[in-house]
């Protein structure tokens, strides 16, 4: 499976020295040279100044972090759990640097650990402004600690929860960021994402929208103590078939996660016209059910809503019956369109990245994109978090 | 209306005896000795005999030492143990000649249960016995009898039967007879209150807790009457362990319910510790739960099963312990070690967990979690472990809503098709284990002991989930075995219920499976070996 894939942008490693960041070695020249080699690769890519600014600081910074060791962080808070492991936003005393630190409970033998290690250093390599970044990765008392850049806006799950729908327009900000995210990952390193969906989108009060959680150590999926399934399912037909999958899968999963940000609600099964309805109130009712802090829970269980479907009759509909769409009336022929490709049961059917970076949705909402600050405004509002001075 | 025998005095609500149904007060029953006594009549006669000084409790005493025979009825029929009737002769006729002295009358002698002739009132026997005994010259007295005669009988013979009392305490063990409250019926007493003791044979002078286990295995008796949970309840003090007597030693596992620890008590054991879950709100159903498995435990002895040797009850503390398992597990040798089975190894392996298996269920009970982690292999023997216990434990963690189902891995895979689709994210308890969810299970065992690896290997959770639960199985392409052994994997395997064997049938197949080579030579007609196998 992902153990085969090759790696193209491996060669570009040996140039720069980053793989070595765990191992003490942070003398200043040569730091400077690994940021300037680094600088060089990241032209290649595209952005613009605002972009490359930023992601020089974090790799300037990120030099500065020598080897990690667990009595370096201080817990600040939790982020979030589930899918195999916990989230805490932590201060890593040495720098002074807020840090997302993901731990993983994983009592494994040295040796698979050490792979897990090892595969995990790619992360390294991936340097995006639609990837989150990664600092380091390192094992302790029977726990993978995988710390990462901290993005104050939280993951899109969360957002929903607070604004209830996501307007079309910031999902379409959200779709560009995503399709970049996942060519970046497949041009540069040759690795789909695998696990594409709201949880696994993180955005910033600066406006900045990133991919997290990707399957990029094989080992470390096998060797998962815990998987958790639940009331949602965003894998694609094929792969819950056991077929043959590639990227294509992942673009399958963005578009059932644009679905349920545009509603409100996972899509699975097709909401009622009176549950749609229901969703679309007017915006005065939607804050008041904000401020009575309703856990989103239960709005699947209330009422006389369907019983909660057993996980195998979910994933059943996924297989069989028609993919979600969006409703009438509620968003543009473009948006419609745009999710109508990416949600077709057959991987062949479904366009593929560069199709729908071309798609006009996706065209319309690039020029929107680069307003970063705008955005970042909207989190910050959503969220309730104070905008970066 | 009923008046009180004691006070005289009217009684509306009260105690009444369920055996000769004297009336009391409350307060009044407290004063009234502990047994109904004998009819009327008998005192009275016993009371003659005494004054004319032929009667001692020393008699008594050495009635009690024999074994008594069984009574014969006053036609002639073999009164059953039980309804040993408390006192003499049918008629009074025959023990006037003194038959009191011995115990083995053609009549129904006085039987040293009977020494709780004292006392008051009339009795007959148990009722739910029949009388055998009919006194029809005495009957119309029952009830009449005076206290205040039978006071006099007291203080006449107070030494006596002061004697006579204490040896009937001992007769009846830790019993008091228990006077009914007339609200109330309780079919317990009807085994307590007597004069008769259930069993006529001296060592049944033990305590309750014995009687009643003398009653689980089948015996007749007073249990008879005893409820469920008394039964359950006295029976848990066998092997209620208390927590202090554990010893513990190294960690050496976790399991889903919690830990487990090698440790001491009357020698090595393992002893798994239950995790309680402190989110649950209804601990004693829980609780409840698990005396409910470990009842079921205690039934087990099989050379294949890990014996249960008890458990603590503490709810700070649950905690099973059983003997310990010293060497490794299958998942160990397979997984881990990657050790490679020759096919008779493989056999007599699969042999073995179909045997420990095929008695858990004769027993009646569902494994519900047989998996390579939990089969031990010592010295070539198969120790089944952790049988039944699925039920005590929680899978839903993390997320504290419930939305989530916290999957182990390598847990799906031995699930059958009606369990996976039954699998809910809110509500995990009620999944569909049954024999031949069993026999499935032990088909991902065979596979693992062909292949060295699980079934879906390297599939995603939710993958699984849809292609077992729609019959999809793991491909045998890459499986070099005889048909046989496919075959018994396709069945064990199977999408119906009905189509997947039992393990006796798994039984038989495995033995009539070649184990080893032949080592015929060269010369050796082909034709005399069978056709089929003869090829491996």
């Amino acid at each position: 499976m992902y153990k085969d894939k090759k790696k193209i942008g491996l060669t570009l490693v040996h140039s720069v020295d980053t793989t070595d960041n765990s191992n003490n070695d942070t003398k200043n020249s040569t730091s400077v040279a690994n940021v300037e080699a680094l600088t060089k690769k990241l032209e290649e890519l595209e952005m613009n100044d605002e972009q490359r600014a930023r992601l020089e600081q974090f790799l300037t910074q990120k030099e500065l972090v020598g080897e990690m060791a667990t009595e370096d962080f201080e817990k600040m808070g939790e982020l979030g759990s589930g899918n195999g492991g916990v989230v805490w936003k932590v201060m890593h005393k040495p720098t002074d640097l807020v840090m997302a630190r993901k731990l993983i409970h994983l009592e494994i033998k040295p040796a698979v650990r050490n792979q897990i290690i090892r595969e995990l250093k790619v992360l390294h390599e991936c340097n995006s402004p639609y990837i989150v970044g990664f600092y380091g990765a390192f094992y302790n008392d029977g726990e993978i600690s995988i710390c990462m850049e901290y993005m104050d806006g939280g993951s899109l799950d969360l957002i929903l929860k607070n604004a209830r729908r996501i307007p079309e327009r910031i999902l379409g900000r959200i779709s560009v960021a995503v399709l970049r995210g996942l060519s970046y990952l497949r041009e540069k390193h040759s690795i789909m994402h695998r696990d594409v969906k709201p949880s696994n989108v993180l955005v910033s009060s600066r406006g900045e929208t990133k991919l997290c959680d990707f399957g990029v150590s094989g080992q470390l999926i096998d060797s998962m103590a815990n998987t958790f399934v639940g009331t949602r399912s965003y894998m694609s037909p094929e792969r819950l078939q056991g077929t043959h999958y590639s990227v294509q899968s992942d673009i399958w999963s963005m578009g059932l996660s644009l679905v349920e940000m545009a509603i409100g609600k996972y899509p699975i099964p097709p909401p009622t016209p009176q549950e749609l309805a229901a969703l679309f109130e007017t915006e005065d009712l939607q804050q008041e059910s904000k401020r009575s802090n309703l856990p989103a829970c239960l709005e699947v269980i209330s009422g006389d809503g369907p019983l909660p479907l057993a996980i195998f009759e979910l994933l059943e509909y996924i297989v069989n019956e028609p993919p979600p769409t969006l409703p009438d009336g509620y968003f543009s022929k473009e948006f419609q369109s745009f999710v109508g490709s990416c949600l077709q049961k057959k991987p062949s059917d479904r366009a593929d990245l560069q199709t729908l970076m071309n798609h006009d949705f996706v065209k319309k909402a690039e020029l929107d994109y680069m307003n970063l600050a705008e955005f970042g405004a909207w989190v910050c509002k959503t969220m309730n978090i104070k905008p970066p001075s | 209306m009923a008046e009180c025998n004691l006070c005289h005095k009217h009684v509306f609500r009260g105690k009444v005896c369920k055996d000769c149904k004297m009336k009391f007060h409350k307060e009044c029953a407290a004063k009234v000795a502990p047994a109904c006594g004998l009819p009327n009549a008998l005192v009275d006669y016993y009371m003659k005999q005494l004054r004319s000084g032929n009667e001692s409790p020393n008699i008594l005493r050495h009635n009690i030492n024999h074994t008594v025979s069984l009574p014969v009825g006053a036609d002639g029929s073999m009164v059953h143990a039980a309804s040993v009737p408390a006192f003499a002769a049918q008629d009074s006729g025959s023990t006037t000649s003194g038959s009191c002295n011995s115990s083995t009358p053609s009549s129904p002698a006085p039987s040293p249960s009977s020494a709780v002739m004292m006392s008051s009132g009339g009795s007959m026997a148990s009722p739910q016995f029949g009388s055998q005994f009919t006194f029809p010259e005495i009957s119309t007295d029952i009830g009449k009898r005076d206290m205040s005669s039978t006071d006099q009988l007291s203080a006449l013979n107070a030494k006596e039967t002061a004697s006579s009392i204490t040896l009937t305490d001992s007769l009846l063990g830790n019993d008091r007879i228990d006077v009914v409250n007339t609200n109330t019926s309780n079919d317990s007493d009807k085994s307590d209150k007597t004069l008769v003791d259930t069993n006529s044979s001296g060592d049944n002078r033990s305590s309750v807790l014995d009687r009643v286990d003398s009653t689980e295995s089948g015996e007749d008796g007073g249990g008879q009457g005893l409820s469920w949970s008394r039964v359950n309840s006295m029976s848990i003090k066998e092997w209620d362990i208390p927590y202090e007597e554990l010893q513990f030693e190294d960690r050496i596992g976790d399991g889903r319910f919690g830990s487990v620890y090698k440790g001491n008590w009357h020698g090595d054991v393992a002893i798994k510790m239950l995790t309680v879950d402190s989110q649950q709100t209804d601990q004693t159903s829980q609780l409840q739960a698990f005396k409910r498995e470990i009842a079921m435990l205690r039934k087990t002895r099989h050379e294949n099963l890990v014996l249960f040797m008890g458990a603590c009850m503490n709810p700070m503390h649950l905690a099973i312990v059983t003997s310990l398992c010293k060497h490794q597990t299958l998942f160990t040798h397979i997984h881990l070690r990657k050790e490679k089975f020759a096919m008779n190894r493989i056999i007599i392996i699969a042999s073995q967990i179909a045997q420990g298996m095929g008695y858990l269920h004769a027993k009646g009970i569902v494994h519900k979690d047989l998996k390579s982690k939990n089969i031990f292999i010592e010295n070539g023997k198969v120790v089944i472990t952790d049988f039944g216990l699925f039920n005590v434990t929680k899978l839903c963690h993390g997320n504290r809503k419930g939305e989530w189902l916290s999957i182990p891995p390598g847990w799906l895979c031995y699930l059958a098709p009606e369990v996976i689709r039954s699998l809910q994210a809110f509500n995990h308890m009620d999944l569909p284990f049954s024999k031949a969810s069993d026999v499935y299970a032990f088909g991902t065992v065979w596979y693992e002991l062909l292949c060295g690896e699980w079934p879906f290997h390297g599939h995603p959770s939710e993958s699984i989930i849809w292609q077992v639960g729609r019959g999809m199985k793991q491909s045998l392409g890459a499986l070099q075995a005889s048909k046989d052994v496919k075959d018994v994997l396709m069945s064990c395997w199977a999408y119906s219920v009905d189509e997947r064997p039992n393990y006796s049938r798994l039984l038989k197949t495995f033995e009539r499976l070649p184990r080893k080579r032949l080592a015929r030579c060269p010369s050796h007609p082909i034709q005399l070996s069978r056709s089929a196998e003869s090829v491996f």
